[in-house]
């Protein structure tokens, strides 16, 4: 079992070494062998995220040297929940990947495997250095990945990824510079137990570059301009990685560091106030240009620096409670935004073009396209019972907590401004169009790729009801990891409801 | 209780509200099965799942025993009613749904941060009262979902483009619910007076309408009005009263709109000063028209005078009975009009094929609706059975018939004035300037994110250099 951190690294890394082999040899095993990597790496982080559930952390330390020299591997329950999304979503993505690309997947696939192995190195790692090496992998690898269509416009916004990804590294080379020259250490769990007394300079500057490191990958309003035209670019089966677990994962690198620095529960209030004035920002600015977009792929781009708002306002908020909900609302947005980005390609494909205002009538055409599409998108609304619901209600229900209402209203407007562009879209799609629509070509691996989004739909479903099993264990993570409070006081607790007897309410047991 | 979902502790199970008659709710079922007979009926692709989800996504909140529930109720009531009116794929309906279903969300997502609060405070989801801070949450929830009159386009807009066959259901559950969750939920003062001018207002602009449907659209406004005078009462004299009369509204207002949809189907004509003559043509739908006119505008023996005489009985405000009165007189003003305009009066252009009768289908569920108006004016409290008020003394039959004959004094001085032809009035510049304005945003919001680098790569240095300023001048100031 101790082995099993540096499986989810080798295989998917061993998988891009041994496709692009294959492809040049025997092209016909391609498929088989992407099947293959992609399960092996499934059942093996399934595996591990289940024993860290059950008896607690999983750590490896490679050629067995100790911390101070050698690099250990840490999956905590922290960590395990981001292995979950990375070590799940990316075989998912793979398996996608090879169901319906028409001839073998080629380059995009070895990609996709390296984009794997980054992706699940990030979220095992217990070693600064090593983090920066795998987060400098995922940008090589996505700059590949946007520039994979082979187009003028996709070269144009690889550029644009290119030169926004550098300056991210670029920052956090230069705090990894500040906190190896103060600790001598670079040893992740070393840093944090050092972090109260790390010099306040020193940890001031390493928290505003670590922060606009992130705030560039997780695209955190202004720094999001890179990113709807590097999925729309990307396409849709690739878009969804990137999203779904490229963006939780940053997200899990960003309060690993965060939390790090400040050590624990020290976290400077400036930070918090900046991760949830961001956060509020981001979704209100998201969802506002999400409405006005009319390509599919840009309206869920939006959609998605809108979601990394009420993540990262979960993050700010400061307390274990507000950690948990925006980790779960990560989990939980990479699930429906895969969905939705599949469901959504399969309607593009039978309209044959990704503008929403020439979708009409795909709703007649797909019919059970769009209702998973519907499914995925009215979760991402945050429609109950989806689990979208469940992580947002959470999310309320921690600002409240600590006594915010702002960030609810936040939450609530966002809510009514996404359902109206879904709502657009769905209105299009039901449309009859005047000409009866040429069938579409018919597009290879229809019910596999199906069978995969009705997967991730049904998760969307199961997990709004499994959301309260969840939750405890998520808290305990979170109150674990940091030393954090569960909460802050209850400031409305001391308003009592009236004692009023009411003629409607229920009987008393 | 029933639980939903075994295993689940935290929500989602039904009790029946104690203090509601269980035969209210029966009620509520059974209008709402007539009318998805009536909509199956006249349909030729049935609107079998959205009509079945919103039939029950009704009963789905009138049963909910939490406040998790009650919030899957309104969604399901409003995604079905969405694909009830888009599910013709083409005309007004597909083109206001999306408005509906906006006003409809933002109701929900109101009263989603209400019950947050609520459980934050309480600890519990149970319907109950909520806690003051949550109060004017709920409350602006419920004013959208009620359509008080600025905020009624949705209302009028959907129930008047909606395809004929399902317009009765439509206008069935959803404000209804809005007035039952007001009940269950609300204690803020100023509701019931809220609720009186709107009962008023509504009949106002009734009075303007010029299309059948459109009258009674913003007649539900001005009944919704009506409940709302009982219900924002907050004693449980006013609750009762008010959700009497939203039984007794739903049942007249669905034959109403059936009615006009009857009409609809056989001339395809909806504007009152089109129609005409379809007494001789029509007499059962006549008759249905009658009966529902006359429930409506609370003749006594039909089933609109019993719970208005028990809301008027429950108001202690003179001035709100006053505004009530008025309403009253209004309401039989405009149903006069109705009648008069889709079967009395000589129709101004001839039809162009013979009229026919409502088809058998058609027919049914109005007789029933009928006898059902009428059971309910003829025993009054068998509605409520545990509460005892005596209807028809000297003095409430006295308060119902006086404004009805204003109502015909009135009808016989402005009537004509009324149901005179008008011309339509003019597509406004407003959507068209807010269009281009819209495509000018867009264009920029594109140039923005397709643009110039090199003013990104200033914009991270930008960020990095004021959050490492605003750190550092914290720890070193």
């Amino acid at each position: 079992m101790s082995s099993f951190p540096v499986l989810v690294i080798l295989i998917p890394l061993g998988g891009a070494f041994l496709v692009s082999l294959v492809q040049l040899l025997l092209p016909r095993l391609v498929k088989p062998l992407l099947i293959a990597v992609a399960l092996a790496q499934g059942l093996v982080s399934a595996a591990l995220v289940t024993a860290v559930a059950r008896s607690g952390a999983v750590s490896h330390h490679l050629g067995g040297w100790p911390a101070p020299v050698g690099i250990a591997l840490v999956v905590d329950e922290l960590s395990a929940l981001f292995l979950a999304v990375a070590g799940i979503g990316m075989p998912l993505t793979l398996l996608y990947l090879t169901a319906t690309s028409r001839t073998s997947p080629g380059k995009t696939a070895v990609l996709l495997c390296l984009y794997a192995a980054a992706t699940a190195g990030q979220t095992v790692t217990g070693d600064l250095f090593n983090l920066f090496v795998f987060i400098e992998l995922t940008t090589v690898v996505t700059i590949g990945l946007i520039a994979r269509k082979g187009t003028g416009v996709s070269a144009a916004h690889a550029f644009h990824y290119l030169l926004y990804a550098s300056l991210s590294g670029l920052f956090l080379l230069l705090a990894i510079v500040l906190l190896y020259r103060a600790t001598g250490t670079l040893d992740l769990a070393r840093i944090a137990a050092l972090g109260p007394d790390l010099p306040p300079r020193v940890a001031a500057l390493a928290l505003a570059s670590v922060m606009v490191a992130f705030g560039i990958k997780i695209a955190l309003v202004p720094l999001h301009l890179w990113q709807p035209g590097a999925y729309a670019a990307a396409g849709s089966s690739v878009a969804a990685a990137l999203s779904g677990v490229g963006m939780t994962v940053s997200t899990y690198a960003l309060v690993r560091l965060v939390w790090s620095l400040g050590g624990g529960n020290d976290v400077p209030g400036l930070v918090l106030r900046v991760l949830l004035v961001g956060g509020c920002v981001n979704v209100l600015v998201g969802h506002v240009l999400g409405l006005v977009q009319r390509d599919i792929r840009r309206m869920l781009a939006f959609s998605s620096v809108a979601h990394a708002g009420y993540i990262l306002m979960g993050l700010g908020l400061g307390t274990a409670a507000g950690l948990a909900a925006g980790m779960l609302h990560a989990a939980n947005h990479a699930i429906m935004k895969m969905a939705a980005f599949w469901s959504g390609r399969a309607l593009m494909q039978h309209a044959s073009t990704p503008w929403i205002p020439r979708l009409q009538g795909v709703a007649y055409a797909a019919p059970g396209w769009f209702a998973l599409f519907m499914v995925a998108t009215l979760a991402l609304v945050g429609i109950p019972p989806f689990h979208g619901f469940a992580s947002k209600a959470l999310l309320a229900r921690a600002s409240l907590d600590q006594g915010l209402d702002l960030p609810v209203v936040v939450i609530a407007v966002g809510t009514a401004i996404s359902l109206a562009y879904y709502a657009r879209l769905y209105v299009v799609a039901l449309r009859i169009p005047r000409r009866p629509r040429a069938p579409p070509p018919a597009s290879p691996g229809r019910w596999a790729a199906g069978l995969i989004v009705a997967v991730l739909c049904l998760a969307c479903l199961a997990l709004g009801f499994a959301t309260p099993a969840v939750m405890p264990a998520l808290d305990r993570a979170a109150i674990r990891a940091f030393g954090l409070p569960a909460a802050v006081g209850h400031p409305r607790s001391e308003t009592t409801p009236r004692s009023a007897p009411d003629p409607f309410g229920p009987e008393a047991p | 209780m029933i639980r939903l979902l075994p295993g689940i502790d935290t929500g989602l199970w039904l009790r029946p509200p104690a203090g509601v008659s269980l035969l209210l709710l029966g009620g509520f079922a059974a209008v709402g099965l007539l009318c998805m007979a009536y909509a199956w009926a006249a349909e030729r692709r049935r609107p079998a799942m959205a009509v079945l989800v919103h039939v029950g996504g009704g009963m789905l909140t009138l049963l909910a025993g939490d406040l998790l529930t009650l919030l899957i109720g309104w969604e399901l009531l409003s995604f079905s009613a969405f694909f009830l009116l888009a599910r013709r794929g083409r005309g007004p309906g597909l083109r206001i749904a999306p408005l509906y279903l906006m006003f409809q969300i933002g109701a929900a997502a109101l009263l989603f941060v209400a019950i947050m609060i609520q459980a934050q405070s309480t600890g519990s989801l149970d319907v109950a009262e909520l806690v003051p801070d949550a109060q004017p949450y709920a409350a602006a929830a419920v004013v959208v979902k009620i359509a008080v009159i600025p905020l009624h386009a949705w209302l009028v807009l959907a129930y008047t483009s909606a395809p004929f066959a399902v317009a009765p259901l439509l206008s069935l559950y959803t404000t209804k619910v809005g007035v039952y969750s007001a009940a269950r939920l609300l204690v803020i003062p100023g509701l019931a007076e809220v609720g009186a001018v709107m009962a008023l207002a509504g009949v106002i602009a009734a009075l303007a309408q010029k299309s059948g449907r459109r009258l009674l659209a913003y007649h539900i406004i001005s009944q919704v009005g009506y409940m709302m005078a009982g219900v924002g009462l907050a004693t449980e004299l006013g609750k009762e009263a008010g959700l009497y009369h939203a039984l007794n509204h739903v049942i007249y207002k669905s034959l109403l709109f059936m009615v006009m949809g009857a009409v609809i189907f056989r001339t395809g004509r909806e504007r009152l000063d089109q129609l005409g003559g379809l007494a001789r043509a029509m007499p059962w739908t006549f008759a249905a028209g009658i009966v529902g006119a006359a429930s409506i505008s609370g003749v006594p023996l039909f089933n609109g005078f019993a719970s208005k005489e028990l809301l008027t009985a429950a108001t202690e405000a003179g001035w709100i009975k006053l505004l009530l009165l008025l309403a009253s007189a209004g309401t039989g003003l405009s149903f006069l009009k109705f009648l008069n305009g889709v079967f009395v009066q000589p129709p101004r252009a001839p039809y162009l094929h013979p009229i026919l009768e409502a088809p058998r289908s058609l027919r049914w569920p109005m007789a029933v609706l009928s006898a059902l108006c009428l059971a309910g004016g003829l025993w009054p409290s068998a509605g409520l059975p545990g509460l005892v008020h005596d209807y028809y003394r000297l003095e409430s039959v006295a308060m119902a018939v006086i404004p009805l004959v204003g109502s015909v004094v009135l009808w016989r001085l402005v009537g004509r004035r009324l149901l005179a032809a008008t011309p339509a009035p003019a597509p406004g510049w407003l959507g068209r300037e807010a269009r281009k304005l819209v495509g000018g945003l867009r264009a920029a919001i594109v140039a923005t994110h397709e643009g110039p680098w090199q003013a990104y790569l200033m914009l991270v240095f930008l960020a990095w250099a004021a959050l490492a300023w605003a750190l550092l001048r914290q720890v070193s100031p």
